[in-house]
């Protein structure tokens, strides 16, 4: 049946229970003293899925640009006509999807009636229902998302980015896809791609709030059915280490130019605990070199060389790596040499212990925050477990954190080779 | 729960929401104004050359480390206004003791540094340090031109500025860069000091309020009595005409403000009819807004009402095809018009209150929310919780929404029309 583990950390007096559903399913349930409860139901398929097979077919199906997160928004239509979102303003609950890079997730946070909440949920993600009129009819809605999406300057900065560091893995595509692609979506695509990735052993579910586990464990067993074996492969083409291009340029009407320096980084490990350790130290390092308490960022604020924050994101997950440092600054270029120049001379010096301390402290710190919201949790949970790790592992893991390892692969990392810098440049004329 | 107001002094005020569920202290000083053209720009100066650096941590390197050894306190600059008032201040991030393994009092030395960062700031021959005022400048300025790179934001609040082109409300809250840039370190110093000893001061503090953090927020926090001023903010009830104002921009996306006085503020005392009215219109994926410029006619991917409480403004935001600008318009005016007539279903009705209802709700799950509430509240005269307000909405009737509706006049229309070429046509 359906067995029950509990695991807890003391450090942040957090725990959870997990269910191995008898449908497959992976339930995650988070007791939190919230007036909100959060509920995520996601499936490990996102905007990277292009190209998969079944386990024994012999060639791999091609799917248009932008359909993961098509079918996202289809996913709230109904056979009976009834809209989703109607269903879940009954209960009150507030509901809402997202597609990423390697993940779809629907979601709905509730004050009351959280059961039957639940319930809409588990149901209407595992109902389908496509028509040629349906779609048609998103095409139109999708197309002005994409619209937006390319009069956003962050946006362009990001998958220029991301376009200029990879050549082959799929991350370089728009989550959204675009006008053209998304118009070669069919119901029929739609049914495959669904068929394929949202099988129940491919998804998970997490709860967060205050709520009983049996109580949820019994909305599963009202509404899910025993999935069949899970046996898809996405195809991963191999990665060329460097980056393909080293400078990409947009020009948009902004206020001062953008930029976002990639770091490019290939080497990822199949083990799950030592892809959360080097995502320890890649926040870590980004932190130490570039963030507000460093000695450079003060010195290019101070020197005017960059305007307001420097904005760091990493990355390291199962399938992709790296780090971008974004901002404003009125030559990137300049920004681009001192960025090279600092972290030369600190492969020289190494890196500052004292530093090392604090920037760990901080990332603790940060941890223990993100711990207040429970649809932080559940995200952050989530997007731990489709990457085979455990968020309440993490304290442990960065506790251990040693300051060589983090210098060593500081140095490996920041190497000419795997930087490139996209910008975004006001239009001229203005 | 509710809040407990005290007043420390004249005109100075400490809001305690107390309860034990975050790991997170948050912990707000906000200094209300009149928003004023004259005053606006050295206001939205304060809070980022007072962060710049303090007499015990004189760089910002050196309070960034201070803040960073306190378990990541963080200390956030906030400009905004809420109706005509304007706030200046900072908020605070504070991780309970609870959580700091090495026993460090987190609290008291985040409040340590918010004391300075009031009381000490830097200065040099009576007045902020040039050098510094002279990098604040420019990032303010900077931060002014690129409210354009935001576009929906930007469509927002151009058409709330045009619409109230000559009411306090039309200023910006950044204020404008050509007053910016006029501040030396002596006059704003001056200015600080005089907005120091008359502005309205409000504190808020969310997390445990047992006596002792009390009393160490009290210490840390401690201001001269100052004059009660009243903080009005006027209002006008109806538009005279309709004002059309186009903008072209380098963007394949035009968008669709409608700026319309809603008729109805929060200090009128029935405000919650038309919380009804927004959401059933067009603040959710249910509303009439949603359902039909979005979804029937697949006009849009947004199309949402944004009201400001304490003006009575509401904008009406999309972002459409450029040829779709009158069936667009046409629409949504069609839906407020609907309302009006009372076309209003029984599931609409319970829909926006049960949605209403679960915002308030989840109110109490965010510091941030339950203070922006409450300082809302504070400056209609009014104290009641969100508790007390869903009692108000569960008696609203259709009726009463249809008046609401009725009430509502369109002011502006604020189109920008964009001037590149879609990359790939549909066909």
């Amino acid at each position: 049946m359906n067995n029950i583990t509990e695991k807890s950390n003391s450090l942040l007096n957090e725990k959870y229970y997990y269910i191995k559903h008898e449908s497959g399913l992976d339930i995650y349930v988070f007791p939190k003293k919230m007036a909100s409860t959060y509920a995520l139901f996601g499936t490990k398929y996102g905007s990277v899925d292009c190209r998969f097979k079944k386990k024994g077919d012999a060639d791999f199906i091609e799917v248009p640009d932008g359909i993961a997160h098509f079918l996202e928004h289809k996913m709230f239509e109904n056979e009976n006509g009834e809209d989703t979102f109607a269903r879940f303003a009954k209960t009150g609950a507030q509901a809402n999807a997202y597609t990423s890079f390697g993940m779809t997730a629907y979601l709905f946070s509730a004050t009351e009636k959280v059961y039957e909440s639940l319930d809409i949920l588990l149901d209407f993600v595992t109902h389908p229902y496509f028509t040629k009129e349906t779609v048609d009819k998103e095409q139109g809605i999708i197309a002005q998302e994409i619209r937006m999406c390319e009069d956003n300057p962050g946006r362009a900065l990001t998958f220029g980015m991301l376009q200029s560091m990879y050549k082959e893995h799929n991350v370089r595509i728009e989550i959204a896809g675009t006008v053209d692609s998304i118009a070669k979506i069919t119901p029929e695509l739609l049914y495959s791609c669904y068929n394929t990735f949202y099988n129940l052993n491919n998804m998970a579910l997490c709860v967060c709030g205050d709520v009983s586990v049996e109580k949820v464990i019994e909305s599963a067993n009202r509404n899910l059915k025993k999935a069949e074996p899970f046996e898809v492969i996405s195809e991963a083409k191999p990665e060329p280490a460097e980056v393909l291009q080293k400078r990409r340029s947009y020009s948009m009407q902004v206020s001062m130019p953008m930029f976002s320096i990639g770091v490019k980084d290939i080497d990822i490990s199949p083990d799950p605990n030592l892809r959360m350790k080097k995502n320890a130290a890649i926040s870590v390092i980004s932190d130490m070199l570039f963030g507000k308490s460093s000695a450079f960022f003060n010195r290019m604020y101070d020197e005017g060389i960059v305007s307001g924050s420097i904005d760091l994101w990493a990355e390291h997950n199962r399938s992709y790596s790296f780090i971008s440092i974004s901002g404003e600054a009125n030559e990137p270029e300049v920004f681009y040499d001192e960025f090279t120049k600092h972290v030369e001379d600190t492969k020289v010096s190494g890196l500052s212990k004292e530093d090392f301390e604090r920037c760990k402290r901080v990332m603790y710190a940060g941890l223990v925050k993100s711990f207040d919201s429970t649809e932080e949790i559940a995200n952050n949970f989530l997007g731990y477990v489709f990457d085979e790790g455990d968020i309440l592992d993490f304290t442990d893991i960065m506790g251990k954190l040693d300051y060589d390892y983090t210098n060593e692969l500081f140095k490996s990392m920041f190497k000419e080779e795997f930087y490139t810098m996209t910008t975004v440049v006001p239009v001229e004329g203005e | 729960m509710s809040l407990k107001r005290i007043e420390l002094t004249k005109g100075v005020y400490l809001n305690l929401y107390n309860t034990d569920k975050f790991k997170t202290n948050y912990l707000s000083v906000s200094f209300a104004q009149e928003l004023l053209r004259d005053t606006v720009s050295y206001n939205a100066l304060l809070p980022l050359i007072l962060t710049r650096g303090t007499v015990s941590y004189p760089t910002m390197e050196k309070m960034s480390i201070a803040l960073d050894e306190l378990y990541a306190t963080t200390i956030n600059t906030r400009c905004f206004k809420k109706g005509e008032i304007q706030f200046v201040g900072f908020n605070m991030g504070i991780l309970n003791n609870a959580y700091a393994p090495d026993g460090c009092d987190i609290l008291g030395g985040a409040l340590d540094i918010l004391n300075e960062v009031i009381f000490k700031p830097c200065t040099e021959n009576g007045g902020f340090l040039e050098k510094y005022l002279e990098t604040e400048k420019k990032n303010l300025c900077d931060r002014i031109a690129s409210q354009i790179n935001n576009k929906n934001s930007y469509a927002v609040s151009r058409a709330n500025e045009e619409m109230c082109k000559n009411e306090a409300y039309g200023i910006p809250s950044l204020g404008y860069a050509e007053d910016v840039m006029k501040a030396d370190g002596k006059t704003l110093y001056e200015h600080y000091r005089s907005l120091l000893k008359t502005a309205r001061v409000e504190i808020f503090f969310v997390g445990v309020c047992d006596e002792q953090t009390v009393e160490k927020i009290k210490n840390a926090l401690c201001f001269e009595p100052r004059e009660e001023k009243e903080l009005v903010t006027k209002v006008i009830r109806k538009a005279k005409s309709v004002k059309e104002v186009t903008e072209p921009q380098a963007v394949t996306q035009a968008k669709l403000s409608l700026g319309f006085r809603s008729g109805k503020v929060l200090c009128d005392g029935d405000y919650y009819k038309f919380v009804m009215f927004n959401d059933i219109f067009g603040s959710s994926p249910t509303s009439k807004l949603f359902m039909n410029v979005r979804e029937r006619l697949s006009l849009c991917y947004y199309c949402r009402s944004i009201p400001e409480p304490q003006k009575g403004v509401m904008i009406v935001a999309a972002g459409i095809e450029a040829k779709n600008k009158m069936t667009a318009q046409n629409e949504i005016l069609k839906q407020l018009q609907d309302i009006a007539d009372a076309k209003i279903t029984d599931d609409e009705m319970f829909s926006a209150r049960s949605s209403i209802l679960n915002s308030y709700r989840e109110l109490d799950d965010s510091p941030e929310s339950i203070e922006s509430w409450y300082l809302g509240r504070m400056l209609a005269g009014m104290n009641d919780s969100p508790a007390m307000a869903a009692e108000q909405i569960k008696t609203v009737t259709k009726e009463d929404v249809a008046e609401v509706a009725r009430g509502i006049t369109l002011d502006t229309v604020y189109f920008m029309e964009p001037t590149l070429k879609e990359e790939a046509e549909n066909e």
